[in-house]
């Protein structure tokens, strides 16, 4: 478990933190250009800014950063744990291998998704606020623009967050371990096995994020569901 | 050569004399390419404790498939395969995992877990359940005295040289006190002058009651000769069947393969054995 943490959230920090301001970068650029196409003050921009990168943007990219990296590694090794018996050698000395390789994996998946996506939505913000500074496209200074970004946060936030971060990261990590646990064949079948878990996992993610956006806001577009 | 020296043996002695049963087979069939791996027809058998079965193989053949049968990982054919009693088939998943922790085994192939060093693969299983790990540690340091192999390695398996990781198998499988080792093939890939105190060691094994199912390949020779078993399948003497009828448009192979059952049924001397 704690090597699967190390390797899932520690090792990815710093490409996170790259991943994060680029992200930022573009949003703060996207931004600076409605900002003068509608003519409204930056003031306006904060929440919906803050809103998009929590909401949506951060648990997200920190989901697909996690089956990029660590998803697929892990479909790989297990499907090659199997086709190679050595997932066999653990049931035969007693080692259920879903509580030994399955779930540590899972756990490992849900609690990095969570930690890199606070680090996701940092850096966005970050990098974000610094590039339209350095722009001149923000001129609110760094605590005001904190104090507006701070006061945003609410319950409805956090439960955006949690649960995109732990639903998504439970369905991604599921899909990856249980994908390379159950392959049949041979080592030939490794590849393809671990690429169609990838595929299968990015599409919960996006799946699970809409349908958790669905049920939180209790609309469909702009019908209200209920 | 010490003994083991824990409370567990004297409970031993006294289940050993009570002879119980650890192996069953009921008309097991397993396998249909005798040439390929090991295969069974119908054949019964009863392994009690401290029994030595030597099952002889062909080196064509493969054992992991029987193997795992016995340790309810593979399903026979046909027939029922009982461990201490419980038939592997109507066993729970958690019941089936905790009982083959009483199963040491020598894989012929594939036995280690390729990211863990070789001592961590040794320890794994006692770890996972929480053993006694002072007591573990104690049995390492007796079997690595016993087979003269200093510290038992911290490397990973693939970068430790054949024979030494044969001999670190023999040292899983006898850790914990198990009551039935099957031993694929165990003297692959070591020095024949280790025979004999492989030999001493599963006798050892014996006198704490374990069970012992060991599949030997052609290359020991003579060697097998002092083994003396309780009993002895005879797999090299394969029996062509007559074309097994197949379901219709299905592709399968044309025949049924048996090994024979050697003349030494297990288990006679108690009223058990072949049926």
């Amino acid at each position: 478990m704690s090597r699967q943490l190390l390797f899932t959230a520690v090792d990815a920090v710093p490409m996170v933190i790259r991943f994060g301001a680029a992200v930022g970068i573009l949003i703060i650029v996207e931004a600076a250009l409605w900002i003068d196409a509608i003519g409204v003050a930056t003031d306006v921009m904060i929440p919906m800014l803050w809103r998009a990168v929590v909401r949506e943007v951060g648990p997200l990219l920190a989901c697909l950063v996690v089956i990029g990296r660590s998803g697929v590694a892990m479909s790989t090794e297990l499907a090659t744990m199997v086709v190679s018996g050595e997932v066999e050698v653990l049931d035969a000395q007693g080692i259920d291998p879903m509580t030994y390789l399955v779930m540590p994996r899972i756990l490992s998946v849900v609690i990095s998704v969570f930690s890199l996506a606070i680090v996701m939505s940092i850096s966005i913000i970050v990098t974000g606020y610094s590039i339209g500074w350095l722009m001149g496209a923000i001129h609110t200074p760094w605590s005001s623009f904190l104090n507006s970004v701070l006061r945003e946060f609410n319950r409805v936030d956090l439960l955006f967050f949690g649960s995109k971060t732990m639903v998504a990261g439970a369905f991604a990590g599921a899909i990856c371990c249980l994908d390379g646990i159950s392959v049949s064949g041979t080592l030939t079948d490794v590849p393809r096995v671990s690429s169609v878990s990838a595929i299968r996992a990015l599409t919960a993610v996006f799946a699970v994020s809409a349908i958790l956006s669905i049920l939180i806001y209790g609309r469909l577009l702009v019908f209200r569901i209920g | 050569m010490s003994d083991l020296n824990t409370s567990e043996n004297h409970e031993g002695t006294a289940e050993r004399k009570s002879r119980r049963q650890v192996m069953e087979l009921r008309d097991v069939t397993i396998g249909h390419q005798p040439d390929v791996s090991l295969c069974l027809h119908n054949e019964s058998m009863i392994i009690h404790r401290g029994d030595l079965v030597l099952v002889r193989t062909k080196e064509s053949q493969s054992t992991r498939r029987f193997a795992s049968m016995l340790q309810g990982l593979v399903p026979p054919n046909t027939g029922s395969v009982l461990f201490n009693g419980r038939d592997w088939a109507t066993q729970h998943a958690r019941t089936q995992f905790a009982m083959r922790r009483r199963i040491g085994r020598v894989f012929a192939r594939q036995g280690w877990i390729g990211n863990l060093n070789v001592r961590d693969n040794l320890l794994l299983a006692k770890q996972h359940f929480g053993a006694d790990l002072a007591a573990i540690e104690k049995e390492l340091v007796f079997w690595a005295d016993w087979f003269q192999i200093g510290n038992i390695s911290r490397m990973r398996p693939a970068l430790v040289e054949a024979s030494s990781l044969q001999v670190h198998q023999w040292i899983r499988a006898y850790l914990g006190k198990p009551a039935l080792l099957i031993l694929e093939r165990p003297m692959r890939s070591v020095s024949s002058k280790m025979f004999k105190v492989f030999l001493a060691s599963v006798r050892q094994m014996q006198q704490h009651g374990a069970a012992v199912i060991w599949i030997a390949g052609s290359t020991l020779g003579d060697d097998l000769d002092s083994v003396s078993p309780d009993a002895v399948l005879d797999m090299r003497r394969v029996t062509e069947e007559p074309p097994m009828t197949l379901p219709e448009g299905s592709v399968g192979e044309s025949s049924i393969g048996e090994g024979g059952v050697g003349e030494d049924s297990v288990g006679d001397r108690d009223g058990g054995g072949k049926k």
